[in-house]
């Protein structure tokens, strides 16, 4: 685990850090990222400052038992979000996918979440064997 | 594991205000017939060894038995189970 | 087999009676997958008559033999004590089945042998199945089947319900039970005790005449020794008091010489025998199993008070997003669908105007009302099923405890009023968890008052044309109003209705376990039904009833475009009522229309606005325009206050009614009105002094 402890520090440092800009928006009403790579609403927010606070966790106890379990409970919510949006993007972009705004429906699609989802996944696959313990 | 109730303890105390983590055998349940009878029906006797795993304080409390596996027992519950404190 | 040798094993089915089994066991121990794969899901689901607990009946051929397999609630014990253990006990004494197949968690086994004995002591023929073997190795936990079955002259099937392991020699064995004789029990209770079992047995048996109960002398003497309230009822109703008495007596001098209550020596003795059964037969490699661990240390997280409620928060905003994106375009599909293809039918149908009005606009659109909620109850159930077959729901019930206790509910309770906030209906349906009746009717009093996500359109509308600049501070303020005049209905309830408090709640927190697909497929499959046929029903009698009174007046009929013609509409029934209704609504300054609007906001609370788009000759386009001319942001406020409180929509009644009953559902729409009206009162009065 130590080999991808900066990783997984990383990881939620991302997720804490766009749920900031997202209430720094919402507070002061100005626009200041990508919309990409910020969360849609403040639920998601919400979801993603969880997210990360449990990963920063699972690095800062690494030394505890408790930080495995912090660890798998984030990369599932992770991963969860990350299928749900996409779902919902897919779905939403059916009419688009089929005509020519092709481009423009995968752009919509490359979302943060998708994106540290897919990071969140490649590491569970890497740690399977030890989080089981 | 005995459940064989010994003698009078001194220090009996009841298991809403045990700390996390502690062990700690059941003495006496102070309650109803219909209270007692489901504490007894699921394993918790006097003289169960229970590991206190949650305690919110005036919430409910999640304690673990090997006979009886986890249970959470509301606050009103986990007041009158008067248990003492393993070493 | 061949076609022939089909038919003569059919010929033999038929005239083959049915041997009835049941299946009991613990919660948590995978019951339901079991009986969902020895019926292979094909079940009917119905209730316990008299009470609404699900009974769930399967039928189904083992060999030659026509088998009827029924669900029994999870118990701990047979004492009947609580609602499920009565049910369970009426279903062993009086339907008296052949044979009870116990399921048993193998990881546990200890605890599920409580009811074990409590069934064998009950004369009963008993197979066990023992589920979960494959945890219980992961475990380290090693039992002695054969041991077990020697001693308690019992078969032990291991099974793992979900894999489908051990199925099939869990149902031959069964039918090799059938005709094998029942194995008798006897548990020591030690010489005094015994004596006095003996003592009421003679009296027992020496009027067993009278008894018509094919149960064991020896059980019904212990229950007697145990002063257990159903078997005394039951003596009482066959004029059998001087048994009671008998027993009583011989019960006091026993307790006099213990000192202590005899029921619970019993129990001490029997669990004095399971832990020399667990001494025996089962062994444990290590104190610190891989499950369990896994499961202490992932509820250090989301138990913790912060983390896991942070973890809760966000669980449930992905459930709503799970159910209402993905379900919402699915809807839209039905909607569509139904508007373009499907309603237009019968008017293609040359049939005269009244019936192809009748047919489309009551029936149809009732119908078309009840399929939209599908794909919304389908996802949430989904969800919902699984969050419970993983263990976690356990989990937020301890959460949120100390809260709910402040409201005279268990922990358990916040799991429906949550859902409520995406739709009552099924907030309501899965207060069936809740376990007692006073429970359910306490939680189902809070939800009508949950603002659900159909009201919002309204709230919409009325803050985008009124408060545009606090628009969501307004919309969020009704949100809170539903909340506390929750709160409050709870606490009211509580007092008047619900005298008795809350029992104290004792829940089980099972090993986090990976739920199985098909469960959560079937269950949500059947709760989905459930609504469609039951409230479904409901809603679409209801939609003929207020399609009759649209269409029709005093004048007689109006013709079918009464429905989209203001000038019609107010001649007909609902707008009559409506006028007749004003002068209670004069302090609020609301004309007819809107009264009108209210009532077919019965319907579903979106119909609020599309009514008063009607009634007001506005598209709903320029009806904030022609809501600006009408309405002071005061009694904009109140109509929206109104709406939230003043009636659960049809859909949600008509749940109500099929999961509580009618009465309690007339008498929560009365106290809704009431409470509405007196709160919009208080806003306009209040509003009216500070401006």
């Amino acid at each position: 685990m130590k080999s991808v402890a900066g990783y997984i520090l990383l990881l939620g440092k991302a997720y804490i850090v766009s749920s900031l800009i997202y209430l720094i928006e919402y507070i002061a009403k100005i626009e200041i990222g990508i919309s990409q790579l910020i969360p849609v609403d403040a639920g998601m927010a919400f979801y993603f400052m969880t997210v990360g606070v449990l990963y920063d966790y699972a690095y800062f106890r690494s030394r505890e038992g408790v930080s495995k379990a912090s660890l798998f409970i984030a990369l599932i919510m992770s991963i969860a979000i990350m299928l749900v949006q996409t779902v919902n993007f897919v779905i939403s972009s059916t009419e688009l996918l089929l005509s020519s705004a092709r481009v423009e429906a995968i752009y919509n699609i490359i979302r943060i979440e998708t994106i540290l989802g897919l990071l969140s996944l490649l590491l569970l696959l890497k740690l399977r064997k030890t989080i089981y313990e | 594991m005995d459940y064989d109730a010994g003698s009078k303890p001194l220090n009996v105390y009841p298991l809403s205000i045990i700390e996390e983590g502690k062990t700690v055998k059941i003495v006496k349940i102070v309650g109803g017939r219909g209270l007692v009878r489901r504490l007894y029906e699921i394993g918790l006797l006097p003289g169960a060894e229970i590991q206190v795993l949650r305690n919110s304080k005036h919430g409910p409390v999640i304690i673990r038995n090997s006979l009886s596996g986890t249970f959470s027992l509301g606050f009103g519950v986990a007041k009158k189970i008067m248990v003492e404190v393993m070493q | 087999m061949t076609c022939h040798e089909k038919a003569s094993s059919t010929k033999i089915n038929i005239k083959q009676p049915s041997i009835k089994v049941g299946i009991i066991g613990n919660p948590n121990v995978g019951k339901s997958a079991l009986f969902n794969k020895v019926t292979k899901g094909k079940a009917w689901v119905g209730n316990w008559p008299g009470v609404t607990v699900e009974k769930k009946v399967g039928k189904i051929n083992l060999g030659e033999v026509n088998v009827e397999i029924v669900d029994l609630p999870g118990i701990y014990g047979l004492t009947a004590h609580s609602q499920d253990e009565v049910i369970a006990r009426k279903f062993l004494l009086e339907e008296k089945p052949e044979i009870v197949i116990q399921v048993v968690n193998a990881v546990n086994l200890e605890r599920n042998l409580y009811l074990t004995i409590q069934l064998l002591e009950m004369g009963l023929k008993l197979t066990i199945a023992l589920n979960m073997v494959d945890l219980a190795e992961k475990e380290g936990v090693e039992i002695d089947i054969n041991g077990l079955m020697n001693e308690l002259k019992v078969p032990v099937i291991p099974v793992v319900a979900i894999k489908e392991v051990g199925i099939n020699q869990l149902t031959k064995t069964v039918i090799e039970q059938i005709d094998k004789p029942t194995p008798s029990f006897k548990l020591d209770y030690g010489v005094e005790i015994e004596e006095a079992i003996e003592k009421i047995r003679k009296i027992i048996d020496s009027s067993m005449k009278k008894l018509d109960l094919r149960i064991d002398s020896r059980w019904l003497a212990i229950r007697l020794l145990e002063e257990d309230n159903d078997i005394v009822e039951r003596l009482k109703n066959l004029g059998l008091e001087y048994i009671i008495r008998e027993s009583r007596r011989i019960r006091e001098e026993l307790e006099a010489r213990f000192n202590k209550s005899i029921e619970v020596l019993m129990i001490e003795k029997r669990y004095h025998y399971i832990l020399s059964l667990s001494k025996k037969y089962i062994k444990r490699k290590t104190t610190k199993g891989t499950l369990t661990t896994f499961t202490y240390k992932l509820d250090k997280v989301l138990t913790h008070p912060i983390m896991g409620l942070m973890i809760f928060i966000s669980t449930l905003y992905l459930l709503f997003k799970l159910s209402f994106d993905i379900a919402t375009p699915l809807t839209e599909l039905i909607e569509t669908f139904f508007s373009n293809n499907v309603y237009n039918f019968f008017k293609t149908l040359f049939l005269p105007e009244i019936v192809s009005s009748l047919l489309s606009d009551a029936v149809l659109n009732g119908v078309g009302i009840v399929l939209i909620f599908i794909p919304n109850l389908l996802f949430l159930f989904l969800g919902i099923s699984f969050l419970e077959d993983t263990g976690y729901l356990a989990r937020v019930a301890f959460l949120f405890d100390k809260w709910m206790n402040k409201v005279g509910l268990s922990g358990r309770a916040v799991i429906p009023l949550l859902i409520g906030f995406g739709c009552n209906v099924p907030a309501i349906m899965s207060t069936r968890t809740l376990g007692t009746d006073r429970d359910r009717g306490l939680a189902v009093s809070m939800i009508p008052f949950i603002s659900c996500s159909a009201r919002l359109p309204i709230y919409l509308l009325f803050t985008l044309a009124f408060f545009k600049e606090s628009q969501i501070m307004v919309i969020l303020s009704m949100y809170l109003l539903g909340v506390v005049i929750a709160i409050f209905t709870a606490i009211l309830f509580n007092k008047l209705l619900f005298k008795r408090q809350s029992v104290g709640y004792v829940m089980d927190m099972p090993p986090y376990l990976t739920p199985s697909a098909m469960n959560i497929l079937i269950k949500s499959w059947e709760r989905v039904k459930s609504f469609l046929i039951r409230a479904g029903t409901i809603i679409v009698s209801l939609m003929v009833v207020i399609w009759v009174l649209s269409v029709t007046g005093p004048e007689g009929y109006l013709g079918a475009e009464a429905l989209s013609n203001p000038e019609l509409l107010s001649r007909g029934w609902i707008a009559f009522f409506s006028k007749l209704l004003q002068p209670l609504f004069e302090p609020f300054n609301w004309d007819w229309r809107i009264i009108a609007s209210l009532i077919f906001g019965f319907i579903a609370k979106e119909v609020v606005v599309s009514s008063l788009a009607v009634l007001y000759g506005a598209g709903e386009q320029g009806l904030s325009t022609v809501l600006l001319s009408s309405f002071t942001p005061l009694t904009a406020y109140s109509l929206m206050a109104f709406t939230l409180l003043y009636t659960p929509c049809m859909a949600t009644a008509a749940t109500i009614k099929t999961e509580i009953g009618l009465r309690y559902t007339l008498l929560i729409v009365s106290y809704q009105l009431i409470i509405a009206y007196t709160v919009t009162y208080a806003i306009l009065l209040i509003g009216g002094s500070l401006t």
